[in-house]
């Protein structure tokens, strides 16, 4: 049961075991292996690991053995335990396509300069742009094909809630067949919210149906990015939150927001927007490209602008919480979890092999199946590259699809230039079609790449707040991590707690 | 603060190996135009700005700095490779469906 006493001072004679490191800004030297384990090393511990001169009498010999970057000479590597938390690491692969994303119609009411989509209007024939039954049937197939026994069924558009009917159509047919399947499905909106009425609601309700909306910022902000012709977005946009509230609870609303020219300067506003109307989650979304998005990036602003209004709209997240009111950022939150615990995430845009075409299909109105969201907003632009085919071809016609291979070419970050010797790799991912619309090509090229710089800046950030943070700060994360308040008053002892 | 627009890189190929020399030049790729050349027994490293200003002195460290990052990255991938590979295999073991036959 216990190592001999010569297994703590007989040789230290070492081989070493598969790692990536990372000079960060602070001098200090980022090591991360495989299966997501990290240390900080000095340069000059880091180069006597490296060089195997180690001795055993430095505490970091300890850390690095039992965070299996080395393997002593006379003990056998870990294989079995390091295979299993890879193969945790990587879950999702046995899924399939575990996030089934349904375009309901391409109808909207608004004129959101960011829009990713080429809208109709609101009132335009509904035959023409709304999802027929007959092909949401064909889309309830694939869904059911997929190996993965937790679904999400998330619905777009356009304004889904326009088409409504399609919307009820697809939930009330996988919920009867919830149970024959062996599924458990999870059903989201996204929408602006201006069209919810009570009978919409209740069906929300009797189907647990949650809700995300986009809330830019204060109202100003808001109707400036979202115009709505003679009407006020923002105002509609909160009385549907409200409206959602009272029916479905609270935290049955989840709000993300575009970052866009005008938001740069109002980190702090845009907090104080979702705290005074009681979110508890901000996604800092930056500006993607495609759609009505793609022709304002220019004139937009740059990677590291938008790097420098992350640090500091975190920095204030931060003490927001150490004040005393939960919030967290939704994608530190989940860089947190990749880096805090050894369990996958599986967020379709943060994972290697990506998640395009292997854990997400998008089903558009017009019947053609998508590797994305981003494919289809792509689509719509005029390029049909990552069209998997129609919803009525079989699953295994669309899985094998010419899109899905040329996908497969750029989806895997471990064999990507950059990526593969990246320290940041085992929390980060492949985005092949980001790296298509933007470079060209789905491998791209990660020193001139938008994707990588953002990435890499959230991580730098993030790893030395951990490393360097006090007590407090380092709580205030590891809250995000669990997804818990942060006992603040345990702080002020300098103790951890993660309740 | 040099005055040139370019700088040159003479590095020893019995030194350092061509795959290091490479990668550091992509790492470099994304800010700076990158041209890598062979002459002699040595390779040439020529970096540009890509809008005509200076190139900073303090670059020739940085860049050799990142070949010896590079050469370490090659030694531990080389010595870790087989071991990387085994843990890959045995993880997804089981990932072969049942519908099909094993290939043993």
């Amino acid at each position: 049961m216990f190592s001999e006493p010569t297994h703590f001072t007989g040789s230290s004679s070492y081989r070493l075991l598969p790692f990536r490191f990372r000079r960060s800004p602070s001098g200090n030297i980022l090591l991360t292996n495989d299966v997501g384990e990290h240390i900080w090393l000095d340069n000059n511990t880091f180069s006597t690991f490296a060089n195997k001169r180690l001795p055993l009498s430095d505490s970091a010999f300890w850390d690095l053995e039992s965070r299996h970057f080395l393997s002593r000479d006379d003990e056998p590597i870990p294989y079995d335990a390091l295979s299993i938390q890879y193969r945790t690491r990587k879950a999702f692969l046995f899924d399939g396509p575990a996030l089934h994303i349904f375009v309901v119609t391409l109808r909207c009411n608004h004129s959101c300069k960011y829009c990713q989509v080429s809208r109709r209007v609101e009132d335009e024939q509904a035959s023409s742009f709304d999802m027929t039954i007959e092909h949401a049937n064909h889309a309830i197939s694939h869904v059911l094909s997929a190996p993965a026994q937790a679904i999400t069924v998330e619905f777009q558009g356009g304004e889904p809630l326009l088409a409504f009917p399609v919307i009820k159509h697809v939930i009330e047919r996988l919920s009867r067949l919830a149970q024959e399947s062996r599924k458990r499905f999870k059903f989201v909106i996204t929408s602006v919210l201006h069209h919810l009425d009570d009978e919409k609601l209740d069906f929300l309700k009797q189907h647990e149906v949650e809700l995300s909306t986009s809330l830019d910022g204060p109202a100003v902000l808001h109707n400036r990015n979202r115009p709505l012709p003679g009407r006020d977005s923002y105002k509609r946009t909160m009385a549907g939150v409200e409206a959602a509230r009272r029916v479905l609870g609270q935290n049955a609303v989840a709000a993300l927001t575009t970052i866009t020219k005008e938001s740069i300067e109002a980190p702090e506003q845009i907090i104080d927007t979702y705290r005074e109307h009681g979110f508890h989650s901000i996604f800092l979304r930056p500006l993607s490209p495609y759609g009505f998005a793609a022709k304002s990036l220019r004139s937009d602003y740059t990677p590291v602008q938008f790097n420098a209004f992350y640090r500091r709209a975190v920095d204030y997240l931060i003490q927001l919480n150490i004040a005393g009111y939960p919030m967290d950022e939704a994608y530190a939150a989940l860089l947190l979890r990749s880096i805090e615990t050894p369990f996958a995430h599986g967020h379709v845009d943060l994972r290697s092999p990506a998640g395009a075409g292997f854990g997400v299909w998008a089903y558009n109105y017009n019947g053609k199946v998508y590797a994305s969201d981003e494919s289809r907003m792509l689509a719509e632009m005029g390029d049909d590259t990552f069209c998997l085919g129609q919803v009525t071809d079989s699953y295994e016609t669309l899985l094998h699809s010419p899109a899905m291979e040329l996908i497969a070419a750029g989806a895997v970050a471990e064999s990507i230039p950059v990526c593969s010797d990246c320290a940041f790799l085992p929390y980060c991912g492949s985005d092949p079609i980001d790296s298509y619309r933007r470079q060209g090509d789905v491998i791209g090229h990660r020193p001139s790449s938008a994707f990588c710089e953002r990435q890499m800046s959230i991580l730098d950030y993030l790893f030395e707040k951990l490393r360097a943070g006090d007590a407090q700060t380092r709580a205030v994360l590891n809250s995000w991590t669990t997804r818990r308040a942060p006992k603040i008053e345990a702080r002020a002892h300098g103790i951890a707690s993660s309740t | 603060m040099s005055i040139d627009s370019s700088l040159l890189i003479e590095i020893d190929s019995a030194l350092w190996t061509l795959s290091a020399v490479q990668r550091a030049c992509h790492r470099y790729s994304g800010e700076y135009l990158v041209e890598l050349l062979k002459k002699g027994r040595n390779y040439e490293v020529i970096i540009r700005t890509k809008v005509g200003i200076s190139v900073p002195d303090s670059l020739r460290g940085e860049f050799s700095a990142t070949l010896i990052d590079e050469e370490l990255r090659e030694r531990v991938t080389s010595e870790t490779r087989e071991i990387r590979e085994r843990l890959i295999a045995q993880a997804f073991s089981g990932a072969i469906p049942r519908t099909r036959p094993r290939i043993d």
